[in-house]
């Protein structure tokens, strides 16, 4: 049976842990701007502002994503006189809650909630299609043409890459021979990282987390030039807010289940080891190059459209989660583990 | 026997030998007086047995003699230089026509707009909605006393179907939306994301050049010309100035000949990379948006060295250019072009590799040989459809022509997105190679660059030139005085619009952006107006923003039952 934390240490931490993370999603998406922005020739946010423009921006614009998020929780929400106000209104919230309840499944740098309980990989495969499912709910219900379409995108697009990303993750379970995240992190600690054992896997999963996280060329739903904002569209003020809040929290979450999954979870050995403390700044970095990976995908490709994107993904991703799942039975029949 | 002789004899035939009034004109324009009931037979010919193009309808009103309905011919395209204009007087009690679309279809779009604008019918057009105009506003082929009738406003159209049962939608795009930088307004009709039907409204803001360039003296007139458009002023002063110089027969000095061909080539670059951009924007690629526009700044580095100003540079004039370009000056303009060069060059290597590119642009919004020469395609768009219609090449002004520069026309045969972008890329290793013989010339040959120009005498001239997007022509009519009795404007973007409605058929609303953007449409605008459609009764009221604002209650009902 699976030993949780004591009772006053799982109230801080649930506490505590968005709120972590909402940090940590916020520097990780500045490293997206910034960093795309080096590229293409532009400046992007300050990292540090220049001394005569300091009185007025502050010395540095790290925290820029998070400003313009709080803008908009500023700002007048209004919502469309013929739009379905309840489901309108409750998309983005239950987007956010059911991402936030994913965090407390998923070890961060080796700590977790409820990351021990037996069906955690359940419970997160189920909790992230939640995500597209109410933003489909939402840009349907905006009685918007374009929210309707970015909807109808958004449908497919879940349907492509869920597939194969479910067929990587079990290809895990199945090697381990568990559905708990914390002992998948633990079996890779005493062997090897899936990403050596099962480099399919890693890939298929990381391809559809990349449609997950909604960068190029799979920002199809929400493709500026064709559909204005897709289900975005019209949502103002606190909800588009709220709907910010989910899609940078993206950017933490993203990395740290690739980590989990197929890096070891960034953890040197266990609490008590002397170097432990450092699996924290392990971790970090793990997710900083994560993102930049992600940010120079996004960089150098245009967008599909969403039937090039659907083919794409039901040949490419899909092919390999099948291998990944063939080459876990091969493992074990063979007795390489 | 030439094809000018032997169109000339069998147009000859056509109106009688003893009617026939033909008017020479420099450059081999011939000008015609025929009367109405010849105007058939002689556009089946043209359209049938010579194919030539019409490249548009011109009228012009005479006051109490009525209006004069040019029909303008371009044959540049078979023989060098040849254009056919022909003159209809119609009656200012009773001005109608019969309408040339069902001979060939590019007479739609100027019918369209001389039905707008002037009071002439042209009978038989098949699509009677105001192009230009606002939809509610009186149509001119109705009867006076229909008018009368709807005169409050405000027109209900009941819908041919309705939409709660429909298995199409309508999406309209404009006249603002992200897509398109100007705008226009488009009604897509779509069956999930499939177009099945597209509709243009223009007008947004008609601002009436045509009627200002009739107050205006020559010299004045160029600003206006310079102000049409705010990316291609050069090509519009070119266009303007050849007309003017044609009207006045001068003959301009070799030096500003070569300088008039260079700052053309300058405006095609610039233009052609911003349309990279955009194309690459209207993809979601982002970063080469932003490169290009980079490379851009090189061009308008030069133009901001040359003429003191980044935009509407004012560098054209009637009889050579404003200044000159000296040597230092030369030497690093050939530097940053060479630079251009060797990046345009990866950019067009890096297009070809990309897989996600060839896949959004390829077999997208085919456009058949056959299409085009049916509506009269021109520029790259045309010659994406390898379709050889370039002025540069056909009507040589400047020092376009073989004794001055070599130079091949780009063509391509693959009649897609992808083409298009293909034959502009091409283009603007064309154009530096235009610009490095330009150079080569000037840095060894000074001399005069402005002409003295005296009076205008009274004439007409055919002005035309290749600006970035086509086609680009200006009919001019001098009285003799200082002032042009009218001004006719045919821009490319003109032409390649009503193509539009045939590109982007069966493709889906992820392509709409590309294709529209594959022509490069340039168009001003501004919103007066907002169509209103109710589900509920199937009712489309048309009616001012100021309407609505009073009409609404409370809750933002406008159609309360």
């Amino acid at each position: 049976m699976a030993s949780y934390s004591p009772i006053s240490w799982t109230i801080v931490a649930f506490v505590l842990i968005p709120i972590v993370a909402f940090a940590l999603s916020v520097i990780y998406a500045y490293e997206l701007r910034k960093i795309a922005a080096r590229l293409q020739g532009r400046r992007g946010p300050y990292f540090i502002v220049p001394k005569e423009v300091r009185s007025v921006l502050g010395t540095s614009r790290v925290w820029q994503p998070l400003y313009d998020i709080l803008k908009l929780l500023y700002k007048e929400t209004r919502v469309p006189a013929t739009a379905n106000r309840l489901l309108f209104r409750a998309a983005p919230y239950v987007a956010l809650a059911s991402l936030v309840a994913t965090l407390y499944f998923v070890p961060i740098a080796g700590f977790s909630l409820f990351g021990q309980f037996e069906f955690s990989i359940v419970v997160i495969s189920y909790l992230l299609l939640v995500i597209p499912l109410s933003l489909i709910v939402g840009g349907s219900s905006s009685s918007s043409p374009w929210g309707a379409i970015g909807a109808q995108r958004e449908a497919e697009l879940t349907l492509a890459y869920e597939v194969p990303q479910i067929l990587g993750i079990f290809a895990l379970a199945i090697t381990a021979n568990t559905l708990s995240i914390s002992n998948l992190i633990e079996f890779q600690n005493q062997r090897i990282p899936f990403i050596l054992l099962n480099p399919f896997a890693a890939l298929a999963v990381f391809i559809t987390l990349m449609g997950k996280l909604q960068i190029k060329p799979f920002d199809i739903c929400e493709a500026e030039v064709e559909i204005i904002a897709g289900p975005a569209t019209e949502y103002s003020g606190r909800l588009l807010g709220i709907l910010e809040i989910m899609k940078t929290l993206l950017a933490f979450f993203v990395p740290t289940l690739f980590i989990d999954l197929f890096l070891g979870g960034a953890v040197i050995g266990t609490f008590t080891n002397p170097y432990y403390p450092f699996s924290t700044v392990l971790f970090i970095l793990e997710s900083v190059i994560i993102v930049l990976v992600a940010t120079i995908i996004h960089v150098f490709s245009p967008r599909y459209r969403v039937d090039q994107a659907f083919n794409w993904f039901s040949k490419f991703p899909l092919v390999l989660g099948v291998i990944a799942i063939i080459w876990a039975y091969a493992i074990k029949l063979l007795g390489i583990i | 026997m030439s094809l000018s002789d032997q169109v000339r004899t069998e147009i000859k035939n056509i109106i009688g030998q003893q009617d026939a009034i033909e008017t020479i004109l420099p450059n081999s324009r011939f000008n015609y007086q025929v009367s109405t009931d010849k105007l058939g037979s002689i556009a089946q010919y043209l359209r049938n047995s010579v194919k030539a193009r019409l490249a548009h309808i011109s009228v012009i009103d005479m006051g109490v003699d009525g209006f004069d309905v040019v029909y303008h011919y371009a044959l540049d395209h078979l023989e060098k230089r040849l254009h056919l204009n022909f003159k209809v007087r119609v009656p200012r009690e009773d001005p109608q026509l019969a309408s040339l679309a069902k001979i060939s279809e590019e007479a739609i779009w100027p019918e369209r707009e001389m039905m707008d604008f002037t009071r002439v019918k042209f009978n038989g057009n098949p699509i009677t909605d105001h192009l230009w105009l606002p939809y509610e506003w009186p149509n001119a082929v109705e009867s006076a006393t229909e008018e009368k009738n709807s005169g409050d406003g405000e027109k209900s159209v009941t819908l041919p179907q309705n939409p709660l049962r429909a298995q199409q939608s309508l999406i309209l795009v404009g006249p603002y939306h992200p897509s398109l930088i100007e705008s226009v307004y488009w009604r897509l009709k779509v069956r999930g994301e499939e177009i099945l039907d597209a509709e243009i409204k223009l007008g947004w803001n008609h601002r009436g050049i045509m009627k200002l360039f009739e107050d205006k003296n020559y010299k004045r007139a160029l600003t206006l010309a310079e102000r049409i458009c705010g990316i291609c002023h050069i090509s519009h002063t070119s266009a303007y100035t050849n007309a003017v110089e044609q009207i006045a027969g001068v003959d301009l000095p070799p030096r500003a000949r070569y300088l008039k061909t260079l700052l053309n080539e300058f405006e095609r670059i610039h233009s052609h990379l911003l349309w990279f951009a955009v194309a690459a924007d209207l993809i979601g690629f982002k970063t080469v948006f932003m490169l290009a526009m980079k490379l851009r700044e090189d061009v308008m580095d030069i133009f901001e060295k040359t003429s003191g100003h980044r935009r509407t540079t004012n560098c054209i004039q009637i009889g050579g250019i404003r200044f000159d370009i000296s040597e230092e000056d030369l030497t690093h303009i050939e530097r940053r072009l060479r630079h251009l060069d060797k990046k345009t060059k990866e950019m067009l290597e890096w297009a070809q590799d990309h897989p996600v590119v060839r896949k959004r642009l390829e077999d997208v919004g085919v456009l058949p040989l056959e299409t085009v020469t049916r509506l009269g395609g021109v520029g790259p768009t045309a010659r994406g459809s390898n379709y050889k219609v370039d002025v540069r090449w056909s009507d040589p002004f400047a020092a376009y022509g073989e004794e001055y520069t070599t130079w091949d026309v780009v063509l391509d045969n693959g009649k897609d997105c992808w083409a298009r972008t293909i034959v502009r890329l091409k283009e603007l290793l064309v154009s530096y190679d235009i610009c490095y013989q330009c150079i080569d010339y000037l840095k060894k040959n000074p001399g005069p660059y402005l002409l003295e120009m005296n009076n205008i005498p009274a004439g007409e001239g055919l002005g035309k030139n290749e600006a970035p997007r086509g086609e680009l022509m200006y009919y001019i009519i001098s009285d003799g005085t200082n002032v042009p009795s009218s001004v006719r404007v045919r821009t490319p973007s003109y032409r390649n619009n009503s193509l539009l409605r045939e590109m982007l058929r069966g493709y889906s609303v992820a392509d709409a952006p590309i294709i529209i953007g594959s022509i490069d449409p340039c168009m001003s605008c501004t919103d007066r107006l907002a169509r209103i459609e109710d589900v509920r009764t199937s009712k489309v009221a048309i009616l001012s923003l100021k309407e609505i604002t009073r009409r609404c209650d409370r809750n933002g009902k406008l159609f309360s039952n």
